[in-house]
């Protein structure tokens, strides 16, 4: 099958499920266009002001798009494309897209309330306290996951002395991260012009992917990268936002876009075949190193197909910015689509670089290289630019779930008297995070991506429940939200029982005992959430529109 | 326009975003308006209060009108405006800017008045700038003759002050 057949079909029924399933759901759930949003209702020009749809647009897919579509497809290609190419095409179109439209339009018709504050407010004290158990959980494994992989990918194997692309990625990203700082500081500090210093850090940023690779000075083990990238998540994570993430943010969003067109025009030119096998049955491997199609594929590739943390994270602003009800369509649904195709580009790139080795960035940063020599990019270049791209990505996710994984162990260990207490400290709180991941570090992303998804998976499912219970209340037809619910709850409880029993047989007892933990803690999350919205108490919440 | 028209459209100009106070003291200066901005910015998980990371920038601004804008009256408000500096500014973890704002509003000004601004400069920063910043910016309004001036960190906020009509 040709790749570039794949990513235009892909496109093609996105823009017709755009069309069609988008317009049907508008039309059941009552999307009323005179009804005024809460940017209206509840302007105050902070929090609640009307925006562009389209800079909205942009917004919401920067803060819902990071590292992981691109990861989920490619560890998941050990399926066969196909399945994973059907689940990014059917995923998006009615479990993920359902899902981030119906939490932002559930959000547009409560004052502009996220879908996780309704179902945090409504499910009490014991619920919270248990809602931040598994989210803070979740978050320890996104940072030990992606900590691996960067760490895997920028590693030096003396061994291997001609292989450089991992030092020259790592050496790139150091730079950069010294570059984002001093942009912060001339834009924000010296009143430097935006445009022009927009224009020097581009440029600057990619001499110092040309630095990188011409000096790649960093040789460091893949423990090594492990120690350097836990400092530089604590101290990342515990600065001022405009020192750091701010502004490498910022630059950040300029190879995103060039990453992605290099891709794109690289598919065009190259029209590669997809190399790996369409499928590969549904078991891979036996005994307690088995992999079972279902659930794996469904907790593998999450935010490519549906993803829970978008109704949790986020900028928290598109809701209270949207100036008409019709928008939520096209940020809510629309967003999660591009997403999809991001994740299909990733999928396309592990099937041409058959038989590759090696972590998803570097699998990734293979692929779209190769691509993107046919416009004259000399493929090692390319390689230290799009893992930089990548690790980019990963070092903004890690320093934002070290920062949420920091005040949710501040909050749980908060004292009733409102004391401070050495638990409660910012320094302590983000030490024993970050501790608690580098504990994980030696199992390998490969063991913590499936949990990581599952807990994911879950919080989707859970915003799915109280997104239809609100449309029942509603008197409208939730099928469309109850169907993906149900599968979403299957796919979660399942994987952790697959994944707990895996790793306790290998041994495994730390994620093993992560894996329990979540499962426990997924059921009673499950229960609280029903008997909140559906239970006799519910006719005393406001979940009504 | 006469000072007082002047002083109405700055505090027009002020009143969506600043706090106003009118005819205070402060440190023995008597200030014919203060106005205050704070501006807290920054990112929530899952509810409104639960903040992950937030930055804080404020702005103080002191206006004075005085007949003639002279040498001596730009010394005293420039250590006035550093005392505030120096002794009113408090930055928290969150902090990232403060602007100390002066503005004389006179008449006319005085020659060596003018260089005084024109050099005047402080700013601090705290903690290597981890706790961020602080800068002074003074600026100098001849009603008469319809000018601003201002020292070099109030280069870009000097259209606010024009005068218009």
């Amino acid at each position: 099958m040709n790749s570039l057949t794949l990513l235009l079909l892909g496109i093609l029924l996105f823009l017709v499920a755009y069309a069609t399933y988008g317009a049907y759901l508008a039309k059941h759930w009552g999307i009323d266009n005179e009804r005024k949003t809460p940017a209206h209702t509840c302007r105050d020009d902070i929090d609640y002001c009307p925006a562009n749809a389209k800079v909205l647009l942009g917004h919401h897919f920067s803060s819902i798009a990071g590292a992981g579509p691109i990861t989920g497809p490619i560890a998941a290609a050990i399926f066969g494309w196909l399945p994973v190419y059907l689940w990014i095409v059917i995923g998006s179109i009615f479990v993920g897209g359902v899902h981030d439209w119906g939490s932002l339009f559930a959000s547009i018709r409560h004052d502009g309330k996220s879908i996780g504050e309704i179902i945090r407010v409504n499910i009490g004290a014991r619920g919270k306290m248990l809602f931040n158990i598994f989210a803070y959980l979740t978050l320890v494994l996104v940072v030990a996951a992606f900590t691996d992989i960067c760490a895997s990918t920028f590693a030096f194997d003396p061994a291997k002395p001609e292989l450089l692309s991992g030092a020259r990625a790592g050496t790139a990203s150091i730079l950069f991260i010294f570059l984002a700082m001093a942009f912060g500081f001339f834009v924000y500090r010296k009143g430097a012009n935006l445009t022009l210093s927009s224009i020097i850090g581009v440029a600057l940023l990619f001499f110092s992917i040309w630095i990188g690779y011409q000096f790649p000075i960093l040789k460091l083990t893949k423990f090594e990268w492990d120690v350097v990238l836990i400092v530089y998540i604590f101290a990342a994570s515990t600065m001022p936002v405009w020192f750091l993430l701010q502004p490498r943010d910022y630059l950040c969003s300029f190879l995103l876009y060039a990453m992605l067109a290099g891709a794109v025009i690289g598919i065009l030119i190259v029209r590669p075949a997809m190399a790996i096998p369409a499928s590969v049955g549904f078991t891979i491997g036996e005994g307690v190193k088995a992999q079972y199609l279902f659930p794996m594929l469904f907790v593998t590739v999450a935010c490519g197909a549906i993803s829970g943390f978008h109704s949790l994270v986020g900028s928290g602003t598109s809701s209270k910015q949207l100036s008409t009800e019709k928008d939520t369509k096209l940020v809510g649904y629309g967003a999660m689509l591009i997403e999809g195709i991001l994740a299909i580009i990733a999928l396309i790139t592990v099937g041409y670089v058959v038989g590759a080795k090696g972590t998803p960035a570097q699998i990734f940063a293979g692929g779209v290289s190769d691509f993107m020599s046919n416009f004259g990019i000399p493929v090692s270049i390319g390689t230290v630019f799009v893992i930089l791209a990548f690790s980019a990505f990963a070092l903004t996710s890690l320093d934002t779930a070290t920062r949420l994984g920091r005040y949710l162990f501040q909050e749980m260990t908060a004292r009733a008297d409102g004391k401070k207490s050495i638990l409660n400290n910012m320094y302590v709180a983000t030490a024993i995070t970050v501790g608690l991941s580098a504990l994980l570090l030696s199992y390998g992303y490969q063991k913590i991506w499936p949990i990581f998804g599952s807990a994911n998976q879950l919080l989707a499912g859970l915003s799915l429940l109280a997104v239809s219970a609100w449309l029942a209340k509603s008197g409208k037809k939730n099928f469309m939200t109850v169907i993906p619910m149900v599968f979403m709850f299957a796919v979660t409880l399942t994987a952790l029982i697959l994944v707990g029993r895996n790793n306790f047989a290998s041994g495994n007892f730390i994620i093993g005992s992560v894996a329990a933990i979540l499962f426990v803690l997924a059921i009673i999350l499950i229960v609280t959430t029903i008997n909140t919205f559906f239970g006799k108490k519910s006719e005393k919440k406001n979940i009504s529109a | 326009m006469t000072q007082d028209e002047y002083v109405e459209s700055l505090q027009r100009k002020f009143e969506t975003h600043f706090n106003i106070e009118n005819g205070i003291e402060i440190f023995g200066e008597k200030v014919d308006v203060h106005a205050k901005f704070c501006n807290v910015s920054g990112r929530t998980f899952i509810t409104k209060n639960d903040v992950i990371d937030r930055c804080e920038n404020y702005e103080y601004c002191y206006i004075k009108k005085v007949n003639i804008v002279t040498e001596d009256v730009v010394a005293s408000f420039g250590q006035f405006l550093k005392k505030i500096v120096d002794e009113c500014i408090d930055p928290g973890k969150d902090h990232m800017s403060t602007y100390v704002t002066g503005v004389i509003i006179g008449n006319s000004i005085n020659e060596n008045a003018r260089k005084v601004i024109h050099k005047y400069c402080y700013s601090k920063a705290y903690s290597f700038y981890l706790r961020g910043w602080c800068d002074v910016r003074f600026i100098c309004i001849g009603i008469n003759n319809n000018e601003v001036i201002s020292n070099k960190a109030a280069k870009h906020v000097q259209k606010v002050y024009q005068i218009t009509p």
